[in-house]
């Protein structure tokens, strides 16, 4: 018998450095901490790495060459220190993940294709208004199919996973077929088409969770969360995590929980009343030029619905920010949040108010955060748990 | 004062490749005083270069000295305490008289290590930190030493890749030399000057990559 001290070491987990992706595998703990923390941080050297994780210098070496051999993280040019040579900072690769988030609403469901920063690499809108319920599921499963088809090696290889984000009343549009729409449904007929493992998530969740992971809630522990929408939801993130609440009573219409919110459906009977064309609300993304005639109005109520609900919250509490994120023009959203700013300080807290921060995911974040699901499964921990910086 | 040991074979002596046995380049040619020089005053260098070493063999023809193995322990102790050991060697067990695959070498490279490990050079008795680097493959054409190195150019290839599993194995440090320097035409396996300023400043960045807290 050998001494087994010296037997040979175990292959590397990827096929040497020839390139061979090795997605499948599973990650070690720690090495989605160190990814984690680059996600939360931009960009780390390997002694910050190692400071922020606890883990040792040279355990930090390993782990980073072992996500470098899988082209999950890059070096970057090396930065001249105070003394000594420079150090290299390190960061996660763009495209060293992709996935398809795909989010559905009661008009139409947006598909995209992220990378591993969560930007948008591809993107469809679907509109099926006019489509039965069953023909729209299919539209969908065939996009997504269609998504991972048109990406071309190597970041085909790289897709991890599909996820879905879906409404909360996703049950009550479908009330003459029931089991066309819901969690089950929606995964079976993606599981069909497709060979990757499938997230489905709540859509206001899964926007908020995505401005938790790629956004500016990266170094926010606690925060209200508001997303200004076909209707407006309202989510808290306590500690790193979205917190949901309790799930809705089933078949019942918004209005009956108290509080809705001013949304875009709004926007649309206003612009509707104005004489402008309501479906640029679903439409437009970059400019809402032909709804300024609506616009300043509905800013104005909808900033008013948007203090009601954080002073509100506030006396249950006390977050230090709130981040509002809309499915609509970057500019609109800013003035929106302008706008809110101004009531929630101006008008119901004398100081102490919290800071109204426009989110950083876009309009399309629904969708973005269901693509998130599978990359956070993936490559990240639970919560990095740190301290904020 | 951070200390550095470079424990390694002629190309860390800093032998030239002119066909004269005793040449040596200058104290700031050869890649440690490269090294020395980048990484300023607050490092010393310790340089243990010997043309021939091995990883862990006897040399039948060149003689038992030139065991990588027997020589480390008194070498690290008359050094420490040490903040990093450096080994860079396996190009000499490349000769066909040892005999030796790729694999094999690297494990000799692991057994260095390993003797590193539990010797506790280190300040306050602690395991230093180790950098492994795998030399530069040798080229086809070794001028006439040829003969003595019957396959080790194939064997060379492989080294860098064997090396990464032993350094992932035994979890630490590792730099293939191979990406930023190969040997001099003159003779296929010695670092000409360029190559010894390249290889020193590439150390360097390494080194500094691992990441040194201000206080020891």
């Amino acid at each position: 018998m050998p001494d087994m001290r010296f037997a040979p070491p175990l292959a590397m987990r990827v096929n040497d450095r020839g390139g061979g992706l090795n997605q499948t595998s599973v990650r070690t703990y720690n090495e989605r901490l160190v990814m984690s923390l680059l996600r939360q941080h931009g960009s780390l050297s390997r002694m910050e790495l190692g400071q922020r994780s606890g883990l040792s210098a040279q355990t930090v070496s390993v782990i980073v060459r072992a996500l470098e051999r899988d082209n999950l993280v890059l070096a970057g040019e090396a930065q001249r220190g105070r003394v000594g040579p420079p150090s290299t900072p390190i960061f996660l690769n763009p495209e060293g993940a992709f996935s398809i988030g795909a989010s559905v609403a009661a008009g139409m469901t947006d598909v995209t294709l992220i990378d591993f920063n969560g930007a948008i690499r591809r993107h469809r809108q679907i509109d099926h208004d006019a489509r039965a319920p069953g023909e729209r599921l299919e539209t969908i499963v065939a996009a997504v199919a269609e998504f991972v088809a048109v990406t071309a090696p190597p970041w085909r290889d790289r897709i991890v996973g599909v996820g879905v984000s879906l409404p909360e009343d996703i049950d009550s549009w479908s009330r003459e077929e029931p089991a066309i729409w819901n969690a089950a449904t929606v995964e079976a007929a993606i599981a069909k088409a497709t060979d990757f493992s499938i997230f489905i998530q709540n859509d206001v969740t899964a926007a908020a969770g995505a401005e938790v992971i790629f956004g500016v809630a990266r170094n926010m522990g606690d925060f209200a969360y508001l997303f200004v929408g076909r209707s407006t939801e309202c989510r808290l993130v306590l500690n790193h995590r979205v917190y949901a609440g309790s799930p809705r009573p089933k078949q019942g219409r918004r209005n009956e929980y108290g509080g809705s919110m001013v949304s875009l459906t709004d926007l649309e009977e206003l612009a509707a009343a104005r004489s402008a064309e309501p479906s640029i609300v679903w439409r437009a993304f970059d400019r809402w030029d032909e709804l300024e005639g609506a616009l300043p109005e509905w800013i104005e109520r909808c900033a008013a619905s948007l203090a009601d609900s954080i002073a509100a919250m506030r006396a249950f509490v006390r977050v230090g920010a709130v981040v509002i994120e809309g499915r609509m023009p970057r500019p609109i959203l800013e003035r929106l949040c302008q706008a809110t700013s101004r009531l929630t300080v101006e008008e119901r807290f004398a100081e102490g108010a919290p800071k109204i921060i426009p989110g950083e995911i876009g309009p399309f974040a629904k969708a973005i955060g269901a693509g998130s699901l599978p990359l956070h499964s993936r490559f990240m921990v639970e919560q990095v748990g740190l301290a904020p910086t | 004062m951070r200390s550095v040991l470079i424990y390694g074979d002629s190309n860390t002596f800093g032998q030239t490749t002119a066909d004269t046995p005793d040449d040596r380049y200058g104290p700031d040619e050869r890649w440690p005083g490269v090294l020395r020089v980048k990484l300023g005053t607050r490092w010393l260098v310790i340089e243990e270069g010997l043309s021939g070493r091995t990883t862990v063999s006897d040399d039948p023809i060149e003689g038992a000295d030139k065991n990588g193995r027997t020589y480390l322990r008194p070498c690290l102790t008359s050094h420490k305490p040490l903040d990093l050991v450096i080994i860079m060697l396996g190009t000499n067990d490349l000769k066909a008289r040892f005999n030796k695959s790729a694999s094999e070498i690297a494990m000799g490279v692991g057994a260095l290590v390993r003797d590193t490990i539990g010797m506790r050079v280190g300040r306050q008795q602690k395991v230093p930190e180790i950098m492994i680097v795998s030399p530069p493959p040798i080229l086809e054409d070794l001028r006439g030493w040829d003969a003595g190195f019957d396959g080790g150019r194939a064997k060379s290839l492989r080294l860098a890749s064997e090396y990464e599993r032993i350094a992932d194995q035994l979890e630490v440090h590792f730099f293939d030399a191979g990406k930023v320097v190969q040997p001099s035409a003159v003779d296929g396996f010695h670092l000409d000057r360029e190559g010894h300023a390249k290889l020193g400043a590439a150390i360097a960045e390494a080194i500094a990559d691992i990441g040194w807290p201000d206080e020891l």
